[in-house]
C-alpha cells in the first residue's frame, strides 16, 4: 500500500498536480471557501482518469499534523491486494437521507469480499442518523462504515461532496474496501461531559426539537448561550447535547445545524425524539485533547499492526473549543499512533462510526473519528 | 524555548517561526505571558470544577426528584385506585367536572341512575345530563352561579330518557385553585325517589289528619252554637221566675237551676274558645281602655261570689299603673276572670287576692305583673306540670266535687303564649295558689271610658220609665225572655223579627233604643243598622245596641264601626240589659 499526503494551499491549485504514482483513490478534503475547486478536480480526474476521486467540503483541512484553512488536503493511495468501488447517491429533500444509505450500501454490497464502507455526505441537506440507518440496514454484520458529513467552517451556508471531476451538494458517496488483506481500524471519542440536569424532549419532529420540559428549547438554550447567542448557530457547536432514547441507553452527542426563531426550534445533525432525554454539554481542552488520544488508542487497538494511513474526521465543534490549540489533538492522535502513520482529514459537520468494535454504526457529533488503514 | 511554558505559548511560538536569540531576548516578557496563560487556566480549572461539582450536585438532585415523583406517582395511582374502587361502592353518584364544566369522573351509580355510558359521558357538560331535563334547576344553578357561595344543594325531579323521571338530591362544592379561580366541581347526585315517596304519603297523611282536626273543630263549633241557643232559654226563663213572683219552696230549685245553667254556658265557651285557639284563629287587640274600670269591674263581680263562700277577694294595685292602657282588654278580661273564680272556687276559707303590679317601665311601654293569690287547696308538686294540660285538673277527685272541664287554665296559658307571655303557678299543697303572668301595654295619655260593662251595683230595677224600645229579634224564645224584662221593667216597646221590618218601623216612629239581633232572616242586623242610619226622620240618632250570641271581642269592632254604640250578649244577663237600656235611652 502506497500513500501520498500533499497539501495544497489556494495558490498551488493552478499548478498541475504531480503524483509519485498511479493512484486507485484519491482522498481530497477541501475548505468550502476555495473557489477554484471544480476546476481542481477536473484536472485531477482527467490527470488521473483511472483513479476514484473523492472527498468533501470541510471546516478545516487535516494534512499530517497541520490544520488549515482555504487549502486542499490531498491523499493519495495505491493497494496492493485491495480492491475498491464507488457508489453515489443523490438526495433531493432530507427525507431521501434513509433511502439514500440503503441505496449506497446495495450498491457496495453487490460485490462480494465487503470489508469496510467509507462515506462522505452533503452535510447540510440531510439528515445523518436516517443516512446511517439506511447504510446500516444492508450491511453484514462485523462490517463497519465510518465517514463524515461535509463542514462549511462555522457558516452553515454550503457544503459539497466531490465525485470524480464533479463537485456538488445535495451528494453521497461511499467507497467499499474489499478483501482481508485492508486491516481497518475504527475509535470514535468524543472528550465532552454533561452537565446540569437531565431534561425531557417534550416536542420534536425528526431532527427538529421545539421543546424541553414544555418550554422552548431555543429559549433555553440561548441563556446558557448568553452573548455567543448572536453567534448562533455557530457558537452553538460549544454547547451540544447529550441525548439518550430512553434511560438506561448510551447517550450520543447532538450537534445543532440550525435554529429558527420563529417557531423557537433548533435543527439537529441527528434525530431528537419525543420523550428522549437531554443534557447540555461542555468541553475544555484537555478532555477534548485526552478524547482524541483515547480515540487513537482505540482504533489501534483493532488491529494489531502499524497503520500506513489514518482518516481523521473531527468535528467543527472541537476546533472551535480548541482554537489555536486545534493542531495539539492532531499531535496527540499522531503520538499514539506513531511516527510512521500518514495522516490526512478535515473537521466536519458530523462524525459517522461504529460505537465500539462490535456494534453498529451511529452518527456522531463532537468526536474525533479515526479510521486506520494497514494492507498485510 | 522552554519545555515548561504553556502549550499554546509553545505553539504560538512555534508557529511564529522565532529564532532562539530572539526568544532568549523576549524571555522575561514570554516568561509574564507564560505565567498569565497559567494563571488564567487555573482560573478556568478551578470555575469548571465547581461548575462540574455543582451540576452533578444539581444532576443527582434532580434524578432523585424525579425518582421521588416517580414513587409518588405510583403512590398516588394507588391511593387513586384504592379512592375509585370506594367510589364505585358508593350508592350515589360522585362526580367531578372540570373547568369548562365536562365530566372528568363518573362513579358506576351513574350508569345505574341514568342508564348511560360513562365512557359516553365523560368530556360532555354537565349541563347537557342534567338542568336540561329539569325545569327549576337552571335557573337555580345560573342564581347560584351569580352567588359567592361554593355549595350548591337542590332537590329536583331529573328526566334521565333511559331510567324515566327520578327524584334526586343534588349537590356539589366548587373547587378552586390558589388564586380562588373556579376549576371544576366534585358532588354527588343522590336518587331520593323512596325518600319522596314517603315524604309524599306523609304529607298526604298530614292533610287527612288535619282536614279530620277541622271537620272536628267544626262540629264543635257548631255543636256548641246550637246548645247555645236553647240554654239561652233556660237561662232567661229562670232569671225571669227568680225576677217574678216564686213560691218560697223554690228559691233552691231556680238558683240551682240559675247556677247549672250557667255552668254548662261556661262549658260550652269555653270549647269554643279553646277549639278557636286550637285552630289559631285568634287575634289580638290592641285598643285604649281603662284598667281602673276593669279592675273595679272585677271587685263588683267577684266580692259577691265570694261573701258567698264566706272568704274575702281583695285587690292590690300599683298606684303609678297609669290609668289608660293599649291592649286587649276583653282577653285580659278573660284570663283575669277564669284564674279568679278558679281561686275562689277552690278556696274554702280565708281570702283571694288580686294583684297588679308593676315589672318594668318605658317612655312608651309598662309591663305588668298580675298575681291572683288564694289561701285555698294548692296543688301537690306532682300534679303541677299537669294542670295546664286539656281536660286536666289536678286530679279526678278534684273534677267530682268541684266541675269544670279543666279548660280554662289551658286557655289561659295559651292565650298568654300568643301574647308571647306565660302563665306561671307557685303552690303549697293545703296552703294556697299563685297563678301570675306578666303582660306589657302600650301607656296613652288618653282618658278613656271604658266600653266594657260596669257591673258596680247591684242594680235595683226600678222602672225605667216611659221609653221606647224597639226590640229586632227573630228568637222567639228570646223575644219571650226579652219581653218580660221589658214589661217588668214598665217600658213601652215592639217587636220586628227582621232586619227590614225594623227599618220600616224606624220610618214611622222614633224610638229611643234599638235591640238589634245581628243574624236574622230576611236582612241580617248590619244592615239595618245602616238602613236606619240613612233615616232622616230622627230614628237615624237612635242607640242602637247589639244582641248577640258571639264572643264580644270578635264582633265588637264591626258593631262599633257601623255605628252601634254597644252589645249586649246572649244569653241576657237582666243586670247587663238593664245597664245598657238606662244608660242610652236617657242619652
Amino acid at each position: 500500500m502506497q500513500v501520498q499526503q500533499i497539501s495544497i494551499s489556494e495558490k498551488g491549485l493552478s499548478s498541475p498536480l504531480h503524483l509519485d504514482f498511479s493512484p486507485d483513490l484519491i482522498l481530497m478534503f477541501a475548505s468550502s471557501k476555495i473557489k477554484k475547486i471544480n476546476d481542481f478536480a477536473n484536472q485531477v480526474a482527467e490527470a488521473y482518469p483511472n483513479s476514484i476521486i473523492t472527498g468533501c467540503s470541510t471546516s478545516g483541512e487535516i494534512s499530517d499534523e497541520i490544520v488549515s484553512d482555504l487549502s486542499v488536503s490531498l491523499t493519495a493511495i495505491n493497494f496492493e491486494k485491495t480492491e475498491i468501488m464507488k457508489a453515489e447517491a443523490i438526495i433531493k429533500s432530507m427525507e431521501d437521507s434513509e433511502s439514500a444509505g440503503k441505496n449506497i450500501a446495495d450498491q457496495l454490497n453487490q460485490k462480494a469480499g465487503l470489508n469496510h464502507i467509507i462515506v462522505f455526505s452533503d452535510g447540510l441537506n440531510i439528515n445523518g442518523a436516517d443516512l446511517v440507518n439506511g447504510l446500516n440496514s444492508n450491511i453484514p454484520d462485523g462490517i463497519n462504515i465510518t465517514g463524515g458529513l461535509a463542514g462549511d467552517g462555522s457558516d452553515f451556508q454550503s457544503t459539497f461532496v466531490i465525485n470524480n471531476g464533479q463537485v456538488t451538494d445535495k451528494l453521497i458517496v461511499g467507497i467499499g474496501f474489499y478483501g482481508e488483506h485492508l486491516k481497518v481500524g475504527c475509535g470514535s471519542q468524543g472528550g465532552w461531559s454533561s452537565f446540569g440536569m437531565e431534561r425531557k424532549v417534550t416536542k420534536s419532529t425528526n431532527n427538529i426539537l421545539y421543546e424541553i420540559d414544555d418550554k422552548p428549547a431555543l429559549e433555553l438554550y440561548k441563556s446558557f448561550l448568553k452573548e455567543e447567542a448572536d453567534n448562533l448557530p455557530g457558537s452553538a457547536l460549544l454547547f451540544p447535547l447529550s441525548m439518550r432514547i430512553k434511560e438506561g441507553a448510551r447517550p450520543v452527542v447532538r450537534t445543532i445545524l440550525g435554529v429558527n426563531e420563529s417557531d423557537q426550534s433548533m435543527t439537529f445533525a441527528g434525530n431528537i425524539p419525543k420523550d428522549s432525554y437531554v443534557r447540555l454539554m461542555k468541553a475544555n481542552i484537555d478532555h477534548l485533547i485526552n478524547g482524541a488520544e483515547e480515540s487513537a488508542n482505540v482504533a489501534k487497538k483493532h488491529i494489531d499492526v502499524q497503520a500506513e494511513l489514518a482518516i481523521l474526521i473531527s468535528c467543527v465543534g472541537r476546533r472551535l473549543v480548541l482554537k489555536q490549540l486545534v493542531e495539539e489533538e492532531i499531535e496527540a492522535v499522531k503520538d499514539s499512533l506513531g511516527e510512521q502513520t500518514q495522516i490526512t482529514g478535515f473537521y466536519s459537520y458530523g462524525e459517522i462510526a461504529p460505537f465500539g468494535q462490535f456494534s453498529s454504526c451511529e452518527l456522531h457529533n463532537q468526536t474525533m473519528t479515526i479510521t486506520t488503514f494497514t494492507e498485510v | 524555548m522552554k519545555k515548561e511554558w504553556h502549550r499554546l505559548l509553545k505553539r504560538q511560538l512555534k508557529k511564529l517561526n522565532i529564532q532562539e536569540e530572539t526568544l532568549v531576548e523576549l524571555e522575561s516578557l514570554l516568561t509574564q505571558i507564560n505565567d498569565a496563560y497559567k494563571s488564567y487556566d487555573a482560573d478556568f480549572y478551578r470555575l469548571e470544577n465547581i461548575l462540574e461539582e455543582s451540576s452533578q450536585e444539581l444532576f443527582i438532585a434532580n434524578q432523585s426528584l424525579k425518582k421521588d415523583i416517580q414513587t409518588k406517582q405510583v403512590e398516588l395511582e394507588s391511593t387513586q385506585d384504592q379512592l375509585d374502587i370506594i367510589l364505585q361502592q358508593v350508592k350515589h353518584i360522585v362526580y367531578e367536572t372540570n373547568e369548562e364544566s365536562n365530566f372528568s369522573y363518573l362513579n358506576n351509580e351513574w350508569e345505574v341512575l341514568t342508564g348511560l355510558k360513562i365512557k359516553d359521558c365523560i368530556g360532555k357538560p354537565f349541563a347537557d345530563f342534567l338542568y336540561l331535563t329539569s325545569d327549576d334547576l337552571k335557573p337555580k344553578l345560573i342564581e347560584f352561579l351569580k352567588s359567592n357561595n361554593d355549595y350548591f344543594d337542590h332537590v329536583c325531579q331529573i328526566d334521565f330518557h333511559e331510567t324515566g323521571k327520578t327524584w334526586v338530591k343534588l349537590s356539589f362544592k366548587i373547587k378552586r385553585d390558589k388564586h380562588n379561580v373556579p376549576i371544576g366541581s366534585v358532588g354527588t347526585i343522590m336518587n331520593i325517589n323512596e325518600l319522596k315517596k314517603t315524604e309524599l304519603e306523609l304529607r298526604e297523611s298530614q292533610e287527612k289528619e288535619r282536614k279530620a282536626n277541622n271537620a272536628k273543630a267544626e262540629f264543635l263549633s257548631t255543636m256548641s252554637h246550637e246548645l247555645r241557643t236553647p240554654l239561652n232559654g233556660v237561662i232567661g226563663i229562670t232569671n225571669i221566675m227568680l225576677m217574678e213572683d216564686h213560691l218560697p219552696s223554690q228559691v233552691d230549685n231556680l238558683k240551682a237551676l240559675k247556677f247549672s245553667s250557667n255552668n254548662l254556658l261556661g262549658l260550652i265557651n269555653d270549647i269554643l274558645d279553646f277549639n278557636k285557639i286550637e285552630a289559631g284563629k285568634i287575634d289580638f287587640e290592641n285598643r285604649e281602655f281603662n284598667i281602673n274600670y276593669l279592675i273595679d269591674g272585677f271587685n263588683a263581680t267577684y266580692k259577691y261570689n265570694a261573701a258567698e263562700k264566706g272568704i274575702l277577694f281583695k285587690i292590690k294595685m300599683d298606684n303609678e299603673v297609669p290609668p289608660t292602657l293599649i291592649g286587649d282588654s276583653m282577653r285580659l278580661s278573660q284570663i283575669l276572670g277564669n284564674l279568679i273564680s278558679n281561686a275562689i272556687k277552690f278556696t274554702e276559707k280565708g281570702k283571694v287576692t288580686l294583684d297588679v303590679e308593676t315589672i318594668s317601665e318605658t317612655s312608651d311601654d309598662i309591663c305588668l305583673r298580675f298575681s291572683v293569690i288564694d289561701t285555698g287547696i294548692g296543688i301537690e308538686e306532682e300534679n303541677l306540670k299537669n294542670i295546664f294540660e286539656h281536660f286536666k285538673q289536678a286530679d279526678k277527685s278534684t273534677s267530682r266535687k268541684y266541675g269544670g272541664t279543666g279548660l280554662g287554665l289551658t286557655i289561659c296559658k295559651q292565650l298568654l303564649l300568643l301574647q308571647k307571655s306565660d302563665l306561671k303557678v307557685m303552690s303549697q299543697f293545703g296552703k294556697g295558689s299563685t297563678f301570675y303572668f306578666d303582660l306589657t301595654f302600650g301607656k296613652s295619655d288618653r282618658m278613656v271610658n271604658s266600653a266594657t260593662h260596669q257591673h258596680l251595683i247591684e242594680p235595683s230595677y226600678s222602672g225605667l220609665g216611659n221609653i221606647n224600645v224597639l226590640v229586632v229579634e227573630d228568637n222567639k224564645m228570646n223575644v219571650m225572655v226579652l219581653t218580660k224584662f221589658l214589661n217588668k221593667w214598665e217600658t213601652q216597646f215592639d217587636v220586628t223579627v227582621n232586619g227590614e221590618e225594623a227599618v220600616k218601623a224606624c220610618q214611622n216612629k222614633v224610638y229611643d233604643i234599638i235591640l238589634m239581633d245581628i243574624q236574622m232572616p230576611v236582612m241580617d242586623g248590619y244592615t239595618a243598622t245602616k238602613e236606619i242610619k240613612k233615616l232622616t226622620n230622627g230614628s237615624e240618632k237612635t242607640p242602637i245596641v247589639a244582641l248577640t250570641a258571639s264572643a264580644l271581642y270578635e264582633i265588637r269592632q264591626k258593631i262599633l264601626t257601623i255605628g252601634m254604640v254597644d252589645f249586649v250578649s246572649k244569653p241576657f244577663n237582666p243586670i247587663e240589659l238593664y245597664e245598657v237600656l238606662k244608660t242610652y235611652s236617657k242619652a
